[in-house]
């Protein structure tokens, strides 16, 4: 064992990240759904001005079926659930069958969603997948720079979403010191630099939201 | 026999630079039973990683890279061939050389060979050799040497249908002609005394003789030839081969001296 | 002969198998692992399910043994004659096989010639096409000896069967076929000249990615696409993501020969390895299976088989050829004209069911212009008698339906040549075609061999 290409480097990071994107905005979505229900029928604007996504939506109802199942969204929840896939597909031999067959089974999950009239069901059955798939790599995988770099990907998202959604500073600091301690377990390439300067930010009271997502997204990555 | 000084020089310049370059060479004379190379020096630059081996037709192939940014690629090969030290190469027996009675995408005729075969009635004929040598009687008659007018990707039947072309051209037609007769026969790519390009003619086989005709000179060929590599047809005998990154327009410069040397090492290289 | 009636009650064929076929239990799980081929349709990339039958072929222990014996052979000899053609030649020097069926096909690759590959193995994975008789005589009906594929199917959906429906396979003594990666590790390792072994795939988009990256992960062999592979001071590398570079001394290539090297094969290649066909000439590398093998698959070449194993090995061949004509010779193609209606006709040229028509099914007009092709080019064809197939049972909506099927026996050549004691078999779903590719919409089944 021991030998990763560049790409598959770069393919278990951005796995990570795209689980992590699912997951979250799936939670996100949860919660503004459940006002769209009967309180705010224009709830979600705000939710794609938190996004930084263009609103193309015509309604709410228009909002959900294609935020969450439209292919042609490149911004929808399933857009993002293929990329995972796309990913975890030529990962098979790293990752193994056993794990990638949860992102299989997130696919079909999120097909079945968009059938039913309760997309919030739907959709639990799509965590729920990727939460066995994030335990089954833990569990499964015995590279440890494999399982790093998917976590690290994770965290990578997790904080860049945090950060747009500005969520309270506490929740953002527990990540980073996470993602601090994985990212060197990782093997994976990273800017020092910016790492300190993330770590820097999130301490501020003030926390520079915009100034985090900018420097966290460009941590790992191309540029080097 | 005859003693020959060679050299054969290729620049490749490009419009950009190019990377990760790969290459292959066949530019390098090999012995054979016509001739013994000595003193040779080859030289690939710009600089870069090179081996050696030799293909399935027994010829030399130069294989490596350049990693670099680069906006030039070239060979020189230098040597001395002794050529003439005898009058045919031996053959393999027929049923192992069998691949070279069979037509290529360069070699299959069309409606216009076909129709210049029938009129050459070879069956006055008895001998591959005698019948190859009325196929270059009447291809010199029937084709004009003019450069320019075909490239390398010309085919046989295409260069015939425009009537003028190349050494390159001029073998191909004859490849072409041999082989509806049945006669294994093969391209040969080398330089030739007194030329300023690099040459191209054809071997035919006949009783376990490979015999060299040059249709382009209309001539048997002899100690002024020395043979770099042979094939089926032009494509597995050429010079330069690569890919690289880079879009890039190319120009090659091709320098070819031959020229016969005498002097007292004579009798040594024997 | 053994059917599936005689080792499964009643009970357990129709209800059993009933329960476990309308429980979605084995397709949930086949997606579930992502059991695929790629197909194009309208120029669009589609992954499909490949349609599992839970009805296994099952073949006794003493018919596999006599199987075994003669596709042992068939490929010894097969290996004996690639290594003659790109050697000696003898077989066309003694006049077994006709020059022009070598030189004239697309088969032969000249650049191959003189290549002695490591442990002088051309075929080391080769998948033999058969099919059963209605009086169980057996029938070869193609050699693939270049990138067969299909064994990931019956190894998987073993997997899956034995935990959806465990009862099935209570005492009745079935041959572990989950070896399959082990024996491929073993046949990869007896090759391998120094180095990592690795599975050369495509990519993803290629119909049979699916089983390049599960033999990849079965085997503990790397999956590797052409340019994460480089060609350097004539070995061939993996270059690893901190830039280390890992020797390669195996390559199990699926990607085709004119596909693999642009400096030697198809020069608009990007899938293939600059180069490396110049390392594997030195022995530097080995191709599994080797390049060129195409000369000894054609299926003009596949008439001589039986001649091949007369000549290399000098017994007389176990296995036979569906009764196969040439209308090259003069008396085969009086046999065909005067017979066009009962025989079937292949392009030699053509895969994949692709290019099979039968005589019977053409109308008068089509009949006469295939026999002036024919006439024209009497190499292109074979014909062969339409064997009368014994059908097997497969299960469809609550109903037991008989199907053509054939068997894809696995055949490798490690230290000994070893036979996979499973197979794949397909069949096909439309109850008037004779065709099983999983091209053409087949599906396939297990295929069990009775230890006892």
């Amino acid at each position: 064992m021991g030998i990763i290409s560049v790409e598959n480097t770069d393919r278990l990071y951005w796995l990570g990240r795209y689980t992590e994107r699912v997951y979250t905005t799936i939670k996100v979505f949860e919660s503004r759904f459940d006002s769209m229900i009967d309180i705010d029928d224009l709830e979600y604007e705000k939710f794609c001005e938190s996004q930084d996504i263009p609103n193309i939506y015509k309604s709410k109802e228009d909002f959900v079926a294609r935020y969450c199942f439209s292919l042609e969204d490149e911004n929808s929840i399933i857009s993002n659930l293929m990329r995972a896939y796309d990913n975890a597909i030529v990962l098979r031999e790293e990752i193994g069958s056993e794990s990638l067959s949860y992102i299989q089974l997130a696919v079909y999950a999120m097909n079945q969603a968009s059938l039913g009239r309760s997309p919030l069901i739907g959709l639990q059955h799509v965590t729920d997948n990727i939460a066995a798939f994030w335990g089954m790599t833990d569990d499964d995988i015995e590279e440890s720079s494999i399982r790093n770099m998917i976590r690290v990907g994770k965290l990578v998202e997790r904080i860049d979403l945090y950060s747009r959604l500005k969520v309270f500073p506490e929740r953002i600091r527990k990540e980073t010191r996470r993602l601090t301690n994985r990212i060197d377990k990782s093997t994976m390439r990273y800017d020092h630099k910016r790492m300190a300067h993330v770590n820097y930010l999130v301490q501020l009271d003030d926390l520079p939201y915009e100034t985090l997502t900018d420097e966290i997204e460009k941590l790992v990555g191309d540029e080097l | 026999m005859k003693k020959l000084q060679f050299g054969y020089h290729m620049k490749l310049t490009f419009s950009d630079y190019v990377s990760n370059h790969r290459f292959s060479l066949k530019c390098v004379p090999h012995d054979t039973d016509l001739q013994k190379i000595v003193n040779m020096t080859v030289e690939v630059y710009p600089d870069n990683v090179t081996s050696e081996d030799s293909d399935a037709y027994g010829n030399i192939t130069l294989f490596g890279y350049t990693n670099e940014l680069h906006d030039c690629f070239g060979f020189d090969v230098k040597g001395i061939a002794v050529t003439g030290k005898e009058e045919y190469e031996k053959a393999d027996e027929l049923h192992k050389i069998g691949i070279f009675k069979y037509q290529t995408q360069k070699t299959k005729p069309g409606l216009r060979i076909l129709e210049f075969y029938q009129k050459l009635d070879l069956k006055r004929f008895g001998s591959a050799t005698d019948k190859a040598t009325a196929i270059m009687d009447s291809l010199s008659e029937a084709f004009q040497y003019v450069q320019g007018i075909t490239d390398m990707e010309t085919t046989a039947e295409e260069a015939f249908t425009g009537g003028s072309g190349v050494c390159q051209d001029y073998a191909h037609i004859m490849l072409s002609l041999c082989r509806m007769e049945r006669i294994p026969c093969r391209y040969v790519a080398g330089m030739m005394m007194g030329e300023g390009l690099s040459h191209a003619w054809v071997e035919i086989w006949d009783e376990h003789k490979w015999r060299g005709f040059d249709p382009t000179n209309h001539k048997l060929v002899g100690d002024e030839y020395i043979k770099i590599s042979n094939g089926r047809d032009s494509t597995d005998c050429l010079v330069n081969q690569g890919i690289f990154t880079g879009n890039v327009s190319q120009m090659q410069e091709i320098n070819v001296v031959v020229e016969e040397v005498f002097d007292e090492w004579n009798n040594r290289i024997n | 002969m053994t059917t599936y009636a005689d080792i499964f009650s009643k009970k357990e064929r129709v209800e059993d198998m009933e329960i476990y076929a309308g429980s979605g239990a084995v397709n949930e799980q086949l997606a579930r692992y992502g059991v695929k081929f790629g197909i194009y349709k309208n120029n669009e990339f589609k992954e499909q399910l490949f349609p599992f039958d839970m009805i296994p072929r099952i073949i006794d222990k003493d018919e596999f043994t006599y199987l075994e014996k003669g596709l042992k052979q068939r490929v010894v000899a097969l290996n004996c004659f690639i290594n003659d053609i790109y050697g000696d030649k003898h077989i066309v020097r003694d006049g077994i096989i006709p020059e022009e069926f070598i030189y004239a096909g697309s088969g032969y690759l000249p650049q191959c010639d003189g290549i002695k590959p490591p442990k002088g193995i051309y075929a080391h994975i080769a998948g033999i096409d058969l099919v059963q008789a209605k009086d169980g005589d057996w029938y070869v009906l193609e050699d693939n000896l270049r990138i067969p594929s299909g064994a990931s199917y019956p190894m998987i959906a073993r997997m899956i069967s034995r935990r959806s429906s465990p009862d099935l396979f209570t005492g009745k003594h079935v041959e572990d076929n989950r070896n399959y990666a082990a024996m491929l590790r073993r046949t990869m390792d007896h090759v391998n000249v120094g180095g990592h072994t690795v599975i050369l795939t495509p990519g993803r988009y290629n119909a049979a990615y699916f089983e390049h990256s599960y033999l990849a992960e079965k085997t503990g062999a790397h999956l590797a696409s052409g340019h994460e592979l480089i060609v350097e001071n004539d070995h061939l590398y993996f270059i690893d993501y901190s830039g280390r570079k890992e020797r390669v001394g195996a390559v199990y290539r699926r990607i085709s020969d004119e596909y693999l090297d642009p400096m030697t094969f198809r020069k608009d290649s990007v899938i293939g390895i600059p180069h490396i066909f110049d390392i594997y000439r030195k022995g530097n590398v080995a191709l599994i299976n080797a390049p060129g093998n195409g000369v000894a698959d054609d299926k003009g070449i596949y008439y001589f088989v039986p001649k091949m194993v007369k000549y290399y090995l000098e017994e007389e061949p176990i296995l036979q050829n569906a009764p196969t004509y040439l209308p090259y010779y003069k008396e085969d193609m009086k046999y065909v004209l005067e017979n066009f209606d009962k025989l079937v006709l292949k392009d030699v040229a053509e895969a994949g069911g692709y290019g099979v028509v039968f005589g019977n099914k053409m109308t008068s007009e089509e009949k006469e212009n295939f026999k002036t092709m024919l006439k024209n080019e009497p190499r292109r064809f074979i014909a062969q008698e339409v064997i009368d197939f014994l059908d097997i049972d497969i299960m469809e909506k609550h109903e037991l339906l008989p199907r053509k099927a054939d068997l894809r026996a696995f055949v490798l050549m490690g230290e000994e040549p070893m036979v996979w004691k499973s197979g794949l078999t397909r069949f096909s779903r439309n109850p008037d075609s004779f065709i099983v590719n999983s091209s053409q919409g087949g599906g396939f089944k297990d295929t069990w061999v009775l230890s006892q």
